[in-house]
């Protein structure tokens, strides 16, 4: 499926109406299929009201989001939450079956689907646990395992890994990687985190502050899997930093 | 552990029994926990009036509590379900709520005994009045303590609006529909006593059987009913405590 977003802006409107606070200005870019794009970008400059807008959350204040030159239908995008969003009162099956549940999959059915999952995300054994049981990488695999079980168009995640320890987001990040060589979603990855948009992406949009427009999108054409310390990465890296230095200068 | 716990009461009891044996508390006015102990044997076996026994009374009481919280939970938890979930429907119906809700249950007695008469459908009728409002305000509260992330995750997994309010809101508003019932029964149980001290057409109740020994000056049978009172309030919250854990083994404490 190939994304494309047209002018996108989202102004969201002062409480009397008056002014309002332009979030995002006017966003152009076409997706390729299967690739897996990181928006980066200052903290605070719209990356998330950009994901809840393509998501379908909130609406554009003007522009448009296309899948394959259509607007997508419902439970077509699929997003991953920072703070793993899983419903408290299911256990890690039943969050990963709640998709299918409401799509109609009969019970059966949803159930060896699901179980499928639980297996190669390294669930086994924990599959009837509830979430506040389970650990925060193992709560973000069942998030992930949630949405990707539908099947979606297009994997939107907004700063995945944010809320977990160094180890556990590098481990979570080769695993994702993983998933994504057999499964070539499309992806739009959003973050803060250079070294992640680095390891991960095949494209990096960097953003500008607020209102949101892009300022480069940069090509990473280095081999996976990626030495995050080697010299290709590490001469990345600063480049990215230097833009977004010049975005926090602007200030 | 559990039996150290229950030293204080012990002592309680043992002291209570002293001043009685003591003869330092006249009995027509505190009666020692042996006499009402055996105070409940006579209700158990011979009845108050003599014939009408314990567990009888106790049957009408918990049957019109049964009626009354039946009626306020099937009401309640649905439009709590929708107020909560709907702004425009609980701007419309909170000042009827708020107007109402501050009338006690027991001053409805008059009112309820002039519609259903002296007997079960007024009894019910009060303890509904009792049960309804804290069912539905803890119904509304849960629904709207939902966190709004969870509804997002849901409608990004394609959840319409009945998805929504049965797989998201019903059960995250779970936790406060069961401190709502809790609270409703045992107001509804509180009510009952009120509801039957005014009369009972039937002859049965727990009230009617406390009313009927104060008449005949018996402060141990009355205490012996207000134990029993007690003690079946005590199983009915434990009972929903447990119906709880069961439904809700996700939900810690609360």
């Amino acid at each position: 499926m190939s994304l494309t977003i047209n002018g996108l802006g989202k102004t969201f409107t002062g409480a009397g109406g008056a002014g309002g606070v332009a979030v995002l200005a006017r966003l152009d870019c076409l997706i390729a299929p299967g690739s897996f794009v990181t928006f980066i970008g200052p903290s605070g400059c719209g990356k998330t009201t950009l994901l809840r807008v393509i998501a379908g959350l909130e609406p554009a204040s003007a522009g448009q989001v296309l899948l394959d030159g259509r607007p997508p239908a419902p439970g077509r995008v699929g997003l991953v939450f920072q703070n793993y969003a899983l419903f408290p009162w299911r256990t890690a099956r039943a969050n990963i079956e709640m998709g299918l549940e409401i799509a109609g999959v009969a019970p059966a059915e949803r159930r060896r689907r699901a179980l499928e999952y639980v297996k190669a995300f390294g669930l086994a054994g924990f599959e009837d646990r509830y979430p506040h049981e389970l650990s925060g990488g193992m709560q973000q695999r069942v998030a992930i395992a949630r949405t990707l079980i539908t099947e979606p168009a297009l994997v939107l995640m907004d700063e995945p890994f944010a809320s977990l320890d160094s180890q556990t987001r590098n481990s979570l990040q080769e695993f994702l990687l993983g998933l994504w060589e057999t499964r070539r979603d499309t992806v739009l990855f959003v973050t803060h985190n250079v070294d992640e948009a680095v390891f991960l992406s095949d494209e990096i949009f960097i953003l500008s502050r607020r209102p949101a427009r892009l300022v480069q999108r940069l090509a990473v054409e280095l081999p996976r899997p990626r030495d995050r310390t080697g010299p290709e990465c590490n001469a990345l890296r600063r480049r990215i930093l230097d833009l977004l230095k010049d975005q926090q200068e602007e200030a | 552990m559990k039996l150290a716990r229950l030293t204080p009461l012990a002592g309680l009891l043992l002291a209570w029994q002293a001043v009685c044996s003591l003869g330092l508390a006249a009995p027509y006015l505190l009666p020692s926990p042996l006499a009402i102990l055996a105070g409940l044997k006579e209700l158990a076996l011979a009845g108050m009036p003599p014939g009408r026994l314990l567990h009888l009374h106790a049957a009408h009481s918990l049957l019109r509590v049964a009626w009354g919280f039946a009626a306020a939970l099937v009401l309640a938890l649905p439009l709590g379900l929708l107020m909560g979930y709907a702004p425009r429907l609980h701007a419309a119906l909170r000042p009827m709520v708020e107007l109402v809700r501050p009338v006690p249950p027991l001053a409805w007695i008059p009112i309820s005994i002039l519609w259903f008469g002296i007997g079960t459908s007024s009894a019910a009728f009060i303890i509904f009045l009792g049960a309804f409002f804290p069912i539905l305000l803890n119904t509304v509260a849960g629904v709207t303590s939902v966190n709004a992330i969870l509804l997002e995750a849901a409608r990004t997994l394609g959840a319409g609006r009945r998805d929504i309010l049965l797989k998201v809101l019903l059960p995250g508003a779970a936790p406060a529909m069961f401190v709502g019932l809790r609270i409703g029964v045992g107001i509804g149980w509180m009510t009952l006593l009120a509801a039957e001290f005014a009369g009972v057409r039937s002859g049965y109740g727990l009230g009617h059987m406390i009313m009927t020994a104060r008449d005949i000056q018996r402060p141990d049978l009355i205490m012996a009913g207000m134990a029993v009172i007690g003690a079946l309030g005590l199983l009915i919250d434990a009972g929903l405590r447990r119906l709880e854990r069961r439904l809700l083994p996700w939900s810690q404490g609360s």
